[in-house]
């Protein structure tokens, strides 16, 4: 890894981080007809209190729809770096940005838990079955790949109505239950746990597959490397071989992919959230969509392209940190 | 085009159905594709239904022999629903596919075969497309187009689907330019084009086959994504706009399973012939993954 | 059936061979011989005579397609071919080491070169600290001139030299009483070629420690070997003292091994040896060498000769000799 590695990386993520503003910015724009003012004039028509005229004029003012593109394209980006999202209209007068921050906890808690647990579970499961070919883990192994090429929402549904509908062992949604009093925070951390049992099985049992299969082929591919053979001489106890000379060279490579695949379980984790009613950004999301809610449609997608982009380029430059093939070529 | 020309890509045509004929993944592939389109089709056929208009039979009827799927809550007939929708679903995914993989194909060969400043343009270009998160941008998108129809959504989605087959395409056009008889084309005073359509392409047909399966899935990903969130076509159906309403009317916890999982199936089945047909290309391509 | 005091480790009639989709390969088919304590024995032959089977083979690292097709290998008592894979273990490294042909993949590229060191010591059981480890590696990297900060880096950050060298620091560190060097000069420059060979011959006088020399360069073994065995074709066809052999070789093969180095400062002819070794899936009838040799009788063709002892300690198989 070189400079021009890291200059590359970073060319990329800025220009993706620019275009996200730019069609955010260009969207509404291109459409004949504002669709936010379209938007409004509905909603007032429907009688919604929406303060009218103060509110649209008060985006004016931050769009600055009365000046030419390129000046608003400025504004725009400036707004955005001080962190203004604008206003959200279905839950007026609330900041785009507060009802983010209040739903990406969510979230995030979401993803991290189940991205990781599946990235791991599948590397090790995968790892396993090519170390060692039994009858039992190609099974299992076989189960998850047809699993993964179910879909999100096929995984989702099915599993709300196995096991919160038929056998009612989970709650059907939300991320917690409404009104509840807790005695401790143990309950409260149990009632959580207990409501992101599904939504979280939805994403890893869709994850595990295309990971197993991967981290087997590699697994696979380093049984017949030299230094295997080397530790075979050394006399090594079976569980040194597999952790440190084939698991770890199985799974560092695949660190990388865990960039690539990130956008896929991103999107896979809003329909999860909206199947789920998980009070998450893409829950929120969804809802603004069936409401026409642009700012708030606009601020969270970039919150997400923000987020999965930034996390792409942090794992691109850490990587080779972990690795000392990369670090030192 | 002379005698020659043709001859030789009516073998490599001959030479490639027989491991079409020969390769099971791409024979089970086909037929479950093709059985698909064919129960939906027939299905449209026989139905007397319309499967848009609201309340055009009563609602929430469980199956029976009028109804084969039941109704949904909006009073409409759910058979018809999944045959026009698997139909329509499977348009716009291939004219997406399509049109996204022209895309690639371009962008692939031009950068990889031409290579320099334009080429470094072009992997930074397909860089920032693949680090995107497509269905967010996607949401963007189609939340301000008023009105969603098919050839609009298949050109969004078309949009970004190019990017991850143009980057491998780009790859096997980078090492095919090492290979002798290209270099040989290349002194024989053959123009690029030529070169390309003549020499390349139908070198990695297999390849291409596969990448094409891999845009059409995708393509079909992001559409039923963009549906599910309501974010599909308004006036006709399709599968993901099925469970759209499925969801919005708690169709699951309603115990309506024959409204959500008849599409669910119907699009399992769907991308299952798309990987065995991808897969059987692979083998195809890449004779080496047989033994696995 | 123990073995004489001398004799470290005894093969007998070891068989290694390859499945193939045809008849199967036979790499090592029926190879004899002794290492005793205390010495260097070499083992010269040509690419594919089957001496890096052999080495793999004494440790039973034999992978698919190959397979162990009979023979015994003796350490003192044991049977390595029969042992348990537990016996097995405590016997490689410990006992017995190998250093593979091929430096450039054989160290674990995610891992310290102090932490290979320090993996083998534990699963054997030594408890040396971390300091005697280092201590001990340190003395050996001295003789082998590598410099300290080897210890930490990755075999990546190493050269192709340096690596085959912490392979050779690797598989003395548990002071084995036989190591298996196979090829350990052949990817090297002649400088670093140099410093190999004089540390082998140091660890055979400091410490007994016995050591198979590999290598398809005569002239390698002639350098430090005290016994030598001519392996072709996948069997032995000489065995004996160094001396002995160079000054009287009795193989025909032998001869023309010696006359094919040149020897700097006399202008002589070097001749090579016409023709190829044979195909082992289907290996001539009678000697293996006769397709190749100039002095045939009618019997070489018809009757495999038998390794038989011409002079005190140096044997040969060819029909000349009866």
């Amino acid at each position: 890894m070189g400079l021009p590695y890291i200059v590359r990386r970073s060319i990329v993520y800025v220009l993706s981080l620019f275009g996200g503003l730019l069609i955010n910015f260009l969207a509404p724009r291109l459409v004949p007809g504002n669709p936010l003012q379209t938007r409004l004039m509905e909603l007032q028509r429907m009688g919604v209190r929406v303060a009218g005229k103060e509110f649209i004029e008060k985006y004016m003012r931050i769009f600055g729809l009365d000046q030419p593109a390129h000046i608003q394209f400025i504004n725009y980006l400036s707004s955005i770096f001080q962190g203004n999202l604008g206003v959200s209209i279905t839950r007026f007068p609330a900041e785009v940005k507060d009802v983010i921050a209040a739903h990406l906890p969510w979230t995030l808690g979401l993803l991290f838990s189940s991205y990781f647990i599946c990235f791991f579970v599948g590397v090790i499961l995968g790892a396993l079955v090519g170390w060692k070919s039994t009858k039992m883990r190609n099974i299992v192994l076989m189960i998850f790949i047809v699993l993964s090429q179910m879909q999100y929402y096929t995984i989702a549904m099915s599993l709300i109505y196995l096991f919160a509908f038929l056998f009612p062992i989970f709650p059907t949604g939300s991320a917690y239950s409404l009104g509840a009093k807790y005695e401790t925070i143990f309950h409260q951390l149990a009632d959580i746990i207990w409501h992101a049992f599904l939504p979280a099985l939805s994403i890893i049992l869709i994850g595990i597959g295309g990971w197993s299969l991967a981290a087997r082929g590699l697994m696979v591919s380093v049984k017949g490397e030299d230094y295997l053979l080397l530790a075979k001489a050394k006399g090594l106890s079976n569980r040194r071989k597999f952790l440190y000379y084939g698991l770890k060279n199985t799974l560092l490579p695949q660190v990388t992919d865990l960039a690539i695949t990130l956008g896929f379980v991103v999107a896979g984790s809003i329909l999860v959230e909206v199947i789920f009613r998980y009070p998450g950004m893409g829950f929120v999301l969804y809802r603004a969509i069936l409401a026409l809610d642009y700012p708030l449609i606009q601020g969270i997608a970039l919150m997400y392209v923000f987020g999965v982009t930034t996390a792409g380029f942090l794992i691109d430059l850490t990587y080779p940190l972990i690795d000392p093939r990369v670090r030192y070529e | 085009m002379n005698m020659a020309n043709v001859k030789y890509t009516l073998k490599r045509l001959s030479i490639n159905i027989r491991n079409i004929k020969e390769n099971s993944y791409i024979l089970a592939g086909l037929c479950l594709l093709i059985s698909i389109v064919l129960f939906a089709f027939i299905g449209i056929l026989i139905t007397p239904y319309d499967p848009v208009k609201i309340g055009s039979v009563p609602s929430d009827l469980p199956p029976s022999f009028n109804h084969l799927l039941g109704t949904d809550s909006l009073g409409r007939d759910l058979f018809t629903q999944l045959c026009f929708g698997t139909l329509t679903s499977l348009q716009i995914g291939f004219l997406a596919g399509i049109i996204g993989f022209f895309i690639a194909l371009i962008v692939a060969f031009v950068g990889g075969y031409y290579g320099g400043t334009l080429d470094s343009i072009l992997t930074i270009l397909t860089e920032v497309f693949l680090t995107t998160p497509t269905l967010v941008i996607l949401i963007i998108i189609a939340s301000v187009v008023e009105r969603v129809e098919i050839p609009i959504m298949a050109t969004i989605i078309a949009a970004f689907a190019w990017a991850w087959p143009s980057k491998t395409i780009r790859a096997q056009v980078l090492s095919l330019k090492e290979r002798g008889f290209i270099y040989l084309s290349k002194l024989s005073g053959l123009s690029g084009l030529e070169i390309i359509f003549k020499h390349m392409i139908p070198n990695i047909l297999p390849f291409l086959g596969s990448y094409f399966a891999v845009v059409v899935s995708a393509a079909m990903l992001s559409e039923v994504g963009l549906e599910v969130l309501g974010l599909g076509p308004r006036h006709t159906i399709t599968l993901g706009m099925m469970l759209h309403w499925a969801m919005m009317h708690a169709a699951v916890t309603r115990n309506l399973i024959w409204w959500w999982l008849p599409p669910c199936i119907m699009l399992f089945l769907i991308f299952l012939s798309l990987f065995l047909i991808q897969r059987g290309l692979d083998i195809i391509a890449n004779p080496r993954l047989k033994g696995e | 059936m123990s073995l004489e005091e001398n004799n470290l480790l005894k093969v007998e009639d070891l068989r290694v061979y390859y499945r193939t989709r045809s008849n199967p390969v036979k790499a090592v088919d029926g190879v004899s011989f002794i290492v005793k304590r205390g010495e260097i024995f070499g083992v010269v032959g040509e690419s594919g005579c089957g001496k890096s089977t052999l080495a793999g083979a004494i440790l039973r690292l034999i992978e698919p397609p190959a397979y162990i097709n009979g023979g015994r290998v003796l350490l003192k008592d044991l049977n390595l071919l029969e042992a348990d894979e537990e016996t097995l273990n405590k016997v490689r490294w410990k006992e017995i080491a190998l250093v593979p042909q091929s430096a450039m993949n054989a160290l674990n590229p995610v891992m310290k070169i102090f932490d290979q060191i320090k993996d083998v010591i534990i699963d054997h059981k030594c408890n040396f600290s971390e300091k005697e480890i280092r201590e001990k590696s340190k003395e050996i990297m001295d003789k082998l001139m590598l410099p300290s900060y080897v210890l930490n880096a990755y075999p990546c950050q190493l050269s192709g030299g340096m690596r085959q060298r912490a392979l050779l620091l690797l598989s003395f560190i548990l002071n084995p009483s036989l190591v298996i060097a196979d090829e350990p000069t052949s990817a090297v420059d002649v400088i670093t070629q140099r410093k190999i060979l004089e540390f082998l011959d140091i660890q055979k006088r400091e410490y007994g420690t016995s050591i198979m020399l590999i290598t398809h360069d005569i002239a390698v073994a002639a350098e430090i070997a005290d016994r030598i065995m001519v392996m072709y074709a996948g069997k032995t066809l000489e065995i004996g003292d160094t001396s002995k052999v160079f000054e009287n070789p009795l193989h025909p093969y032998t001869k023309a091994l010696m006359e094919a180095v040149p020897i700097l400062g006399i202008k002589k002819e070097v001749k090579g040896l016409s023709g190829l070794p044979p195909d082992l899936r289907a290996p001539p009838t009678g000697c293996r060498f006769s397709p190749r040799c100039k002095c045939l009788s009618e019997k070489c063709k018809l009757e495999e000769p038998e390794l038989l002892e011409v002079e005190d300690g140096h044997f040969v198989s060819c029909h000349i000799y009866k």
